[in-house]
C-alpha cells in the first residue's frame, strides 16, 4: 500500500496556505509528518480526510484517487472531542459501527481498547466522568476501531504522560509491523524518531524535506563534525573555527563544522582543554527539525 | 462515505430515550394522564354538576318582602349592605347580591374578570328578579301569567342543514392539536438544536464527519428525534386510553359525548400527515441552527427569529380555529412552516378540499427534502467554522459558494 501525496494546493479566500504538497508513504514504514505550528499540517490532514476539499490534485493510493469509503482509515484530528455524557463502550461502539462494524464485533472492538488502556472500571460510565488524560486514551483509542489500513493521528502525543506515550507508541510500532500505513504529526521528536522511518517536513506551506529517516540523518551528517563544548567555551571556540576558515553552527555548547582535517586538528591542538567530546556528527531529528524549520531562530 | 443513517438514528434514539430528564418527564406526564383519567368523573362532575337547589354566594334583601324567596344558604344571608360586603372581602363568599328592589340588585364581586363577566348572563338572580317583575307587572295589566309564559313556550324551530363541516363540533381536537403541535416544535426542535451545536462545542463534528457521510448524520439524528416525540405521544396516548376504559361510564354525559366522537379517517390522516412532515420541516431547521453557533450556550439567540415566527404560526392556526377563514389565512395555508399549523385545521373546519390537502402536503414535503439538503450542506460547512455567530443567510450562501 502506498499513499501518493501529489501536488495538494489549498487556499481560503486569497491566502494560498498549502502549496503544492509533494510526499509518499508506504505501508509498513510509519512517517512522521513535522513542522512547526501553522505550518499546514492540520490542513494537510483534513484534506487528505476530505474535511476541506483541495483546490488542486488529488490523493493517491496504490495509484488510484483515494476513495475513503474503499479503506479503513483511523483518524485522529488536532481538535479532537467525544460525546461527553455517553458510556465508553457505547461511545467506541458507535464509532466503530460507523467506520463499517456490525454491531456486536464493533462493541467488542470498543472494549478491547478500553481493557488495553485499563479503562475497564470504566466501560459503563459517560466520558466525563474520566480525567483529562483518560478522556485523550479513549479519543486515541477511536482511531484504532475496526483495525484500520490507514491511520493519520494529528499531535496524538499531547496530552498523554510518558507511561501512556510509551503504551501508545507500541500501538503504532505494531500497527506498523502489520504494514498498516501510518501518518502522524508531532512536536515531540523523541518519540517521532523512536517511532518513524520516514519524515516529511512542512513549513509555510511548502515542502522542505521528505524521505527516509536514516538517508536524511546520514546526507545531514555527511563532511561535518561536531564539537561537544565546556560550559562558557563554545563561543571562543566557534570564532577559533570561523578563523580557520570553517563555516560553523552552534546549538548551545554544541558546535558542527564542515569536515576539513587539517584545519580542525590545528584548532583541536589548540583548544584541546575546551572540549568534551569531538566526531563526526550524526544530527538528531530535534537538530534537523531545528536547522530546516527553525528560519532565523535556528541559531 | 458510507450511508449510516440507521446506526446514527438507532444511537440517537437510545441516546435521548434513555436520557434521565426524558425518562422523568415523560413518566410524570404519563402518571399525571392515568391519575387525571381516573379522577375525571369526580373532577369532571363537580365542575358541572354544582348544586343547583342552592345560589352561589350571599345575598342581602333591602326589600324585605322579597327575603326566602331566593335559594340561598341560611348562612349566607346578611342582615345588612355593609355585612354583605365585609363577607365577599374577607372571601367568605365569591359573589354577594344587593337587592335594592325588584329592579335593582348590585353585584359585589372581589375581583372581576371572564368568568364572572360571561357568567352574569345566566346569572340566577338576575333571572329571577326579571321573572318576579315581570309576573307582578303581567298581574297589574291584568294578563294570566300562565297565558303568557305558555306563548312564551311557542319558539320558533329551528334545524340546520350544514352542507359543510360543523367546525364547533371538531374545535376541541382542532386546539388539541394546535396545541400539541405548537409544544412539540418548540420543545423538541431545541433538543435538535442543542445537540447539533454540542458536536461542535465538544469537538465531535469533525470525528463524526471523517467517519460517515453528513446526510446520514443529520438525517439519523432528525429522524431520531422524530421517533423520540412519536414515542412519548404513544406512551401518552396509551396512558389516556387506560383510565378512559375504566371510567368511561361515570363521565359526565356532556363529555362521554365528546369523546366519542368519530372523527372521519380523511381528517386524522391529514392531521397525521401534516404533523410529521411539519415536525421535520421544523427539526431540520432547527438543526441547522445548532450549526451556525460553536457554544451550546448561543442555541438561544440563534433560535429566537424562529421562535417568533412559529408563535405567529400558531396565532394564524388560532383564527381558522375559531371557526373563520379569512383570505390571509387562506394564503398563508398554503406556505411551508405554516401550512403543518394552520392546513390541517382548515380541512377539519371544511374550508378547503381533499384535493388542496394532497397539493399542499406535497409542496410542504418537497420543501422539507429541500431543507434538509439545506440543513447537510450547512451542517457540512459549519464543521470547521468556529467562533463569532453567523447569520442563517450568509451560511447558506456560504454553503452553497464554497468547495466541501
Amino acid at each position: 500500500m502506498e499513499l501518493e501525496v501529489r501536488d495538494i494546493r489549498k487556499s481560503f479566500g486569497d491566502t494560498e496556505i498549502l502549496h503544492s504538497i509533494r510526499f509518499r508513504v508506504e505501508g509498513g514504514r510509519a512517517m512522521g509528518f513535522l513542522g512547526r505550528n501553522g505550518a499546514g499540517k492540520s490542513t494537510t490532514f483534513r484534506c487528505l480526510m476530505q474535511v476541506f476539499r483541495q483546490d488542486s490534485e488529488e490523493f493517491l493510493l496504490d495509484g488510484q484517487k483515494l476513495d475513503l469509503a474503499k479503506y479503513r482509515v483511523g483518524y485522529l484530528p488536532e481538535e479532537r472531542g467525544m460525546y461527553s455524557k455517553v458510556k465508553l463502550k457505547d461511545q467506541l461502539s458507535y464509532f466503530a459501527q460507523l467506520k463499517g462494524e456490525s454491531k456486536k464485533p464493533a462493541m467488542e472492538d470498543g472494549l478491547k481498547w478500553i481493557h488495553y488502556f485499563e479503562l475497564d472500571a470504566y466501560a459503563d460510565k459517560p466520558l466525563e466522568t474520566l480525567s483529562k488524560g483518560n478522556q485523550q486514551k479513549i479519543q486515541i483509542s477511536q482511531a484504532f476501531l475496526n483495525d484500520p489500513d490507514l491511520v493519520i493521528l494529528d499531535e496524538p502525543f499531547s496530552g498523554l504522560d510518558p507511561v501512556n506515550a510509551q503504551v501508545f507508541t507500541e500501538v503504532i510500532k505494531d500497527l506498523v509491523s502489520r504494514g498498516k500505513l501510518v501518518i502522524f504529526s508531532s512536536h515531540q521528536m523523541s518519540y517521532v524518531e523512536d517511532v518513524c522511518d520516514d519524515i516529511t517536513l512542512i513549513d509555510a506551506g511548502r515542502i522542505l524535506l521528505t524521505g527516509s529517516l536514516e538517508k536524511i540523518k546520514e546526507k545531514e551528517g555527511e563532511n561535518r563534525y561536531y564539537f561537544e563544548c565546556v560550559e562558557g567555551k563554545a563561543e571562543p571556540l566557534s570564532a577559533a573555527l570561523s578563523a580557520a576558515g570553517l563555516s560553523v553552527r552552534m546549538r548551545g555548547n554544541r558546535l558542527i563544522t564542515e569536515k576539513k582535517e587539517s584545519a580542525i586538528r590545528k584548532v583541536l591542538s589548540e583548544h584541546f582543554e575546551e572540549i568534551l567530546e569531538c566526531g563526526t556528527y550524526r544530527p538528531s531529528l530535534q537538530d534537523i527539525f531545528i536547522e530546516y524549520a527553525g528560519g532565523h531562530n535556528a541559531q | 462515505m458510507r450511508n449510516n443513517f440507521w446506526v446514527v438514528f438507532r444511537f440517537e434514539y437510545l441516546q435521548q430515550v434513555r436520557k434521565k430528564a426524558f425518562l422523568i418527564s415523560t413518566a410524570v406526564i404519563a402518571v399525571a394522564i392515568i391519575v387525571l383519567g381516573l379522577l375525571s368523573p369526580k373532577l369532571l362532575g363537580r365542575a358541572g354538576g354544582t348544586d343547583s337547589s342552592v345560589i352561589d354566594g350571599g345575598v342581602y334583601y333591602g326589600v324585605p318582602e322579597m327575603k326566602g324567596m331566593l335559594p340561598f344558604a341560611d348562612q349566607y344571608v346578611y342582615d345588612s349592605e355593609e355585612t354583605l360586603r365585609s363577607a365577599v372581602e374577607k372571601g367568605d363568599i365569591s359573589i354577594g347580591y344587593d337587592i335594592q328592589d325588584e329592579m335593582h340588585l348590585v353585584l359585589i364581586y372581589s375581583t372581576y374578570g371572564m368568568n364572572e363577566a360571561e357568567s352574569e348572563s345566566q346569572n340566577p338572580v338576575i333571572n329571577f328578579l326579571q321573572e318576579y317583575h315581570t309576573e307582578k307587572r303581567l298581574q297589574e295589566e291584568g294578563v294570566s301569567p300562565s297565558v303568557y309564559t305558555s306563548i312564551r313556550e311557542e319558539t320558533v324551530q329551528v334545524q340546520r342543514d350544514i352542507l359543510g363541516n360543523d367546525s364547533t363540533s371538531r374545535y376541541f381536537i382542532n386546539l388539541l392539536y394546535v396545541i400539541l403541535a405548537y409544544i412539540v416544535v418548540i420543545a423538541y426542535g431545541q433538543t435538535v438544536a442543542n445537540a447539533v451545536a454540542r458536536e461542535k462545542d465538544t469537538k465531535t463534528m469533525e470525528l463524526l464527519i471523517t467517519s460517515t457521510d453528513p446526510k446520514s448524520l443529520i438525517l439519523g439524528k432528525v429522524f431520531a428525534t422524530m421517533a423520540v416525540v412519536m414515542t412519548a405521544l404513544l406512551l401518552y396516548l396509551l396512558c389516556g386510553l387506560i383510565p378512559y376504559s375504566i371510567v368511561r361510564d361515570q363521565l359526565p354525559e356532556q363529555v362521554r359525548q365528546l369523546l366519542q366522537q368519530t372523527i372521519p379517517t380523511s381528517v386524522l390522516l391529514v392531521y397525521l400527515l401534516f404533523f410529521l412532515q411539519g415536525m421535520l420541516q421544523y427539526l431540520f431547521l432547527f438543526a441547522a441552527l445548532g450549526c451556525t453557533v460553536s457554544r451550546v450556550e448561543d442555541v438561544g439567540s440563534a433560535i429566537s427569529s424562529v421562535m417568533l415566527f412559529i408563535i405567529l404560526a400558531y396565532m394564524v392556526a388560532f383564527i381558522s380555529l375559531f371557526g373563520s377563514d379569512p383570505a390571509a389565512v387562506q394564503v398563508v395555508s398554503w406556505i411551508p412552516f405554516f401550512s403543518m399549523l394552520v392546513m390541517p385545521i382548515r380541512y377539519s373546519n371544511g374550508f378547503v378540499g381533499l384535493s388542496s390537502v394532497v397539493l399542499s402536503l406535497i409542496i410542504s414535503l418537497a420543501f422539507t427534502a429541500f431543507m434538509a439538503y439545506l440543513c447537510v450542506r450547512i451542517y457540512r460547512w459549519g464543521t470547521l467554522h468556529y467562533g463569532k455567530r453567523t447569520g442563517l443567510i450568509k451560511i447558506i450562501r456560504k454553503a452553497f459558494s464554497e468547495k466541501s
